[in-house]
C-alpha cells in the first residue's frame, strides 16, 4: 500500500488543530463522544518508547524499539459547562471508581491527510484510559487529565470532523 | 455568515446601561462637552490572542468610555471661622464629587450584567467568557483648562474576553 501524502501544499505548515485525539465511551445504551483538547493551548502524543541500544566491538550502535506507550496530558482540562466528560471523569473520581477510567476508546485523527469528500484518516484506539491527575487551580477549577492510548489500534478513516462522524476500517 | 461589528455590539450593549443611555455618546472622536460619552476601541495586547489546540482562539477586546463633565472650584469645607470651627460648604454635595456617580454606575453596572452573564452579541461564532472593568472606580485624568468652561475627564476600562470559534475545524 502506498502511503498517503499530505493534504498541505509544499512547504505549508499543519496547523495544530489538524490533528484531533476524540474519546469516545459508552453512558447506558448511548455513545458519547468529545473533543479532547478545549482551552488546551499546547498538547503532544507522547510515544514514550523503551528501547535498548547494544553497541558491538566497532563501536557502532544498534537500537531497538520494544515498545511505545502513548499518552498525551492536556493541562489545563478545564471544567467546563456542557462537557460530557469532564462530568464523567468528576463522577468516577467522587466515586474513587478507577476501574471506569479504563473504558475509552481514543481517535487520533489525522486532519492533514485526506479531505472532506475522501474523509480524513485516523487510528481508533480500544480500551484506553484516561486518568485525572489533580483538581484545582487559580481562578478556573482544572482537572489535568492524561490519556493512555492503548496500542490496540485500527487504523481507517472517519468521514467528518464533528461528533457524529462515521469511522471507516481500512480494508 | 454575516460578519458582527463588535463595536456596534459594544455600543448597544452599553446602552443598556442608563447612566450612559441619557448623554450622548461618541464613537471615536468627539466633542469635549459637559456629559458627552466618548467610547475608544484599544489596540490588543501581546496575549490578547490564545490559540488553542482545537482551533478557538481566545481574543480580548479593550476598550475605554471618557466621560467629560463639567467642573466646579469649590470646596468641600470652607474655612474655620473666628471660633475655630469647620462647616461643610453650602455647596456640598459638590459636583466634583456628582462627576464621578456616573462612572461609578457605569462600572457597577457592568459588574452585575457580568454576574448575570447578561453579555453583549458577538454572533454565533463567538463565546463571551467574560465582561470586565479595569478597575473598581473610574480613572480621573485630568481637567481641560483651555476650554472656556473647564471639562474634567474620567474613564471607565473595558476588558472583554471572549472565545473565537470560527476557525475551529471540530464542529
Amino acid at each position: 500500500m502506498s502511503v498517503a501524502q499530505f493534504n498541505l501544499a509544499e512547504h505549508q505548515r499543519a496547523e495544530r488543530k489538524l490533528l484531533l485525539t476524540v474519546a469516545e465511551w459508552t453512558e447506558g445504551t448511548t455513545t458519547e463522544r468529545e473533543l479532547l483538547g478545549r482551552r488546551t493551548e499546547d498538547s503532544s502524543v507522547e510515544y514514550n518508547a523503551d528501547q535498548s541500544t547494544t553497541t558491538d566491538i566497532l563501536g557502532i550502535n544498534y537500537t531497538d524499539v520494544n515498545k511505545t506507550q502513548p499518552q498525551q496530558d492536556f493541562d489545563p482540562y478545564l471544567i467546563l459547562g456542557g462537557s460530557k466528560l469532564g462530568a464523567k471523569l468528576d463522577d468516577i473520581r467522587r466515586r474513587n471508581a478507577l476501574s471506569e477510567l479504563s473504558q475509552f476508546t481514543l481517535y487520533l485523527i489525522t486532519a492533514y491527510v485526506g479531505d472532506s469528500v475522501n474523509g480524513y484518516r485516523a487510528e481508533k484506539h480500544v480500551n484506553c484510559t484516561i486518568q485525572y491527575n489533580s483538581l484545582g487551580g487559580d481562578a478556573n477549577v482544572n482537572m489535568p487529565i492524561s490519556a493512555f492510548f492503548s496500542n490496540d489500534i485500527t487504523n481507517g478513516h472517519v468521514d467528518k470532523l464533528s461528533i457524529d462522524f462515521v469511522f471507516t476500517p481500512d480494508v | 455568515m454575516a460578519t458582527v461589528d463588535l463595536n456596534k455590539s459594544i455600543l448597544d450593549y452599553i446602552y443598556e446601561c442608563p447612566v450612559v443611555a441619557k448623554d450622548p455618546m461618541y464613537f471615536g472622536v468627539a466633542e469635549e462637552k459637559d456629559n458627552n460619552n466618548q467610547l475608544l476601541v484599544n489596540r490588543e495586547q501581546p496575549r490578547d490572542a490564545i490559540e488553542f489546540i482545537d482551533g478557538t482562539v481566545e481574543r480580548v477586546y479593550r476598550a475605554e468610555i471618557l466621560m467629560y463633565k463639567s467642573v466646579a472650584y469649590n470646596p468641600i469645607v470652607i474655612e474655620e471661622d473666628s471660633a475655630g470651627k469647620v462647616s461643610p460648604s453650602p455647596l456640598y454635595p459638590n459636583e466634583n464629587i456628582e462627576d464621578m456617580v456616573d462612572g461609578q454606575t457605569l462600572i457597577d453596572w457592568i459588574k452585575e450584567q457580568n454576574e448575570n452573564r447578561h453579555f453583549p452579541n458577538f454572533g454565533n461564532e463567538c463565546i463571551i467568557e467574560s465582561v470586565e472593568t479595569t478597575s473598581n472606580r473610574p480613572t480621573f485624568n485630568g481637567v481641560n483648562v483651555s476650554l472656556e468652561s473647564p471639562l474634567a475627564q474620567f474613564s471607565v476600562g473595558l476588558v472583554i474576553t471572549y472565545l473565537d470559534t470560527s476557525k475551529q475545524l471540530w464542529k
